[in-house]
């Protein structure tokens, strides 16, 4: 057990211990890691100011793209119109969009009094399964029925800042029709020219009129959901067991060393051992003799 | 003199033997999949799906995989195929009372693609050439038990009593040291 033999092995199992632990540490965190939560999860659910993340005529970057944020504008009469192709719970409809004029971003306060002296940004309102009612809806926005906004009674909007999508030709029917939600497209169709224009387009959550038959557009959330990714546990568990298995091999390594050690050390085995070489020398003269 | 395996520990260490046989045949096209599995994943960026949509089996984008995903099955079944291999590693190393080395060249032949067809026919061949030489060293042993019984037989009283003393003191000497 003391042997320096078994100790200096022992320390070299020790060591072959640690690093395996380390490995399966290692495996741990990389399950963990990909598990939990993304470190900016909160930037998701905590809305900021519109100007936070984006200046008119500049790009939606990365760690802007589909967060929530809140803008005051209002929505400019007659620039309406339908996006096809939206789905809602699996069901493809329409959308009704809108020109909405920013009056305070949260950073800067633009000081138009109209829409034309205010930068602009297509605003997604609502969502309906049916053609005819999205342009009912905008009929009935249209008719002032509902509060549109103004330069000086603006609206506080929530809503997700999101990254213009390409223009998508309608090849067949008219070709008028809007098909993505493309910031340029949208804007060729606006009949009052905004003072500056964002590259991207807002997706209302509160604050904008939704009138019926409208109903609100379903965001669908990020799944923020734990999976562990069990590859990696088996492999932690692996890595115990190798541990385990050192271990294992240095006790019975010294074990073995000792018990045999002690029989063969005992005083019978050594009378036998003792007896058996007397007797073949004996028999060795013997057969020299004879 | 060292202590070699006792011929009553021989059909064990055969049955070991057959067994390290096994796994290390297993393991060893365990490992061939696994390479072959990560040469898709790492330079092609595929994965194989069985029994996916695109019949019984099917390379796919990675993580793309809707059915069962077969590359990630070769990972988990190599990696503990392999534990099993070592454990039949250890039964016969273990038996065969050979050095701490021999145990690690065993452990190191499942991780190298092909080495371990090269290790198990080196290993299958010392075992069985190592149990013929026992066998051997046993044989002569039993020979030389035959003629010490022969020649305690012939002793006569006397002669037996002066050779109990003797050996009782080297056994008193040989415990003092």
């Amino acid at each position: 057990m003391l042997k320096p033999k078994w100790l200096a092995f022992l320390a070299l199992v020790l060591v072959v211990v640690v690093a395996f632990l380390l490995l399966g540490r290692w495996q741990l965190t990389a399950a963990f890691e990909s598990a939990g939560t993304a470190a900016d999860s909160e930037a998701y659910v905590e809305p900021v100011p519109l100007g936070e993340l984006i200046a008119p005529d500049t790009w939606v970057t990365d760690e802007a793209a589909a967060r929530p944020i809140v803008v005051e504008g209002f929505l400019v009469p007659g620039d309406f119109g339908v996006v096809e192709g939206r789905l809602q719970d699996g069901v493809s409809g329409f959308w009704v969009v809108g020109h909405f004029a920013v009056t305070d971003d949260g950073t800067t306060s633009f000081g138009g009094v109209d829409a034309s002296e205010l930068p602009g940004m297509p605003v997604a309102l609502g969502w309906v399964a049916d053609e005819a009612q999205a342009v009912q809806a905008i009929a009935s926005l249209s008719a002032a029925e509902s509060n549109l906004g103004s330069a000086q009674t603006p609206l506080v909007v929530l809503a997700k800042l999101e990254v213009g999508q390409d223009p998508v030709p309608a090849r067949d029917g008219d070709p008028q029709r809007i098909l993505s939600m493309s910031p340029g497209q949208l804007i060729n169709t606006w009949a009052t020219e905004a003072s500056d224009y964002y590259p991207a387009w807002l997706l209302a959550t509160a604050g904008l009129p939704v009138p019926a038959p409208l109903e609100g557009i379903d965001v669908v959330p990020i799944d923020d959901s734990l999976q562990i990714d069990l590859l990696n546990i088996f492999y932690a568990i692996e890595w115990l067991v190798f541990c385990v298995m050192a271990i294992y091999i240095w006790w019975r390594m010294v074990r073995d060393d000792y018990v045999t050690d002690k029989a063969e050390k005992s005083d019978a085995a050594v009378a036998e051992r003792v007896r058996r070489e007397l007797l073949l020398e004996l028999a060795n003269k013997r057969d020299r003799e004879r | 003199m060292a202590r070699i395996p006792t011929p009553t520990e021989f059909p064990t260490i055969r049955k070991r033997l057959r067994f390290y046989q096994v796994t290390s045949v297993i393991t060893g096209v365990l490992l061939l999949l696994l390479v072959f599995e990560m040469l898709l994943k790492y330079i092609w960026h595929v994965e194989i799906e069985l029994g996916g949509p695109f019949g019984f089996l099917s390379l796919v984008q990675e993580d793309t995989v809707t059915a069962i995903n077969l590359s990630r099955w070769i990972l988990i079944v190599h990696g503990w195929f392999y534990v099993i291999y070592l454990i039949s590693c250890y039964l016969l190393w273990q038996k065969m009372r050979w050095e701490l080395g021999w145990l690690l060249a065993l452990a190191g032949g499942g991780v190298v693609p092909f080495l371990s067809f090269i290790t198990e026919a080196l290993i299958t061949r010392r075992t069985k050439r190592l149990l013929g030489e026992y066998q051997e060293i046993w044989d002569e042993t039993d020979d030389e038990d035959a003629r010490v019984a022969r020649v305690e037989a012939e002793l006569s009283d006397e002669e037996r009593a002066a050779l109990d003393a003797k050996v009782a003191e080297e056994v008193r000497r040989r415990q003092e040291n």
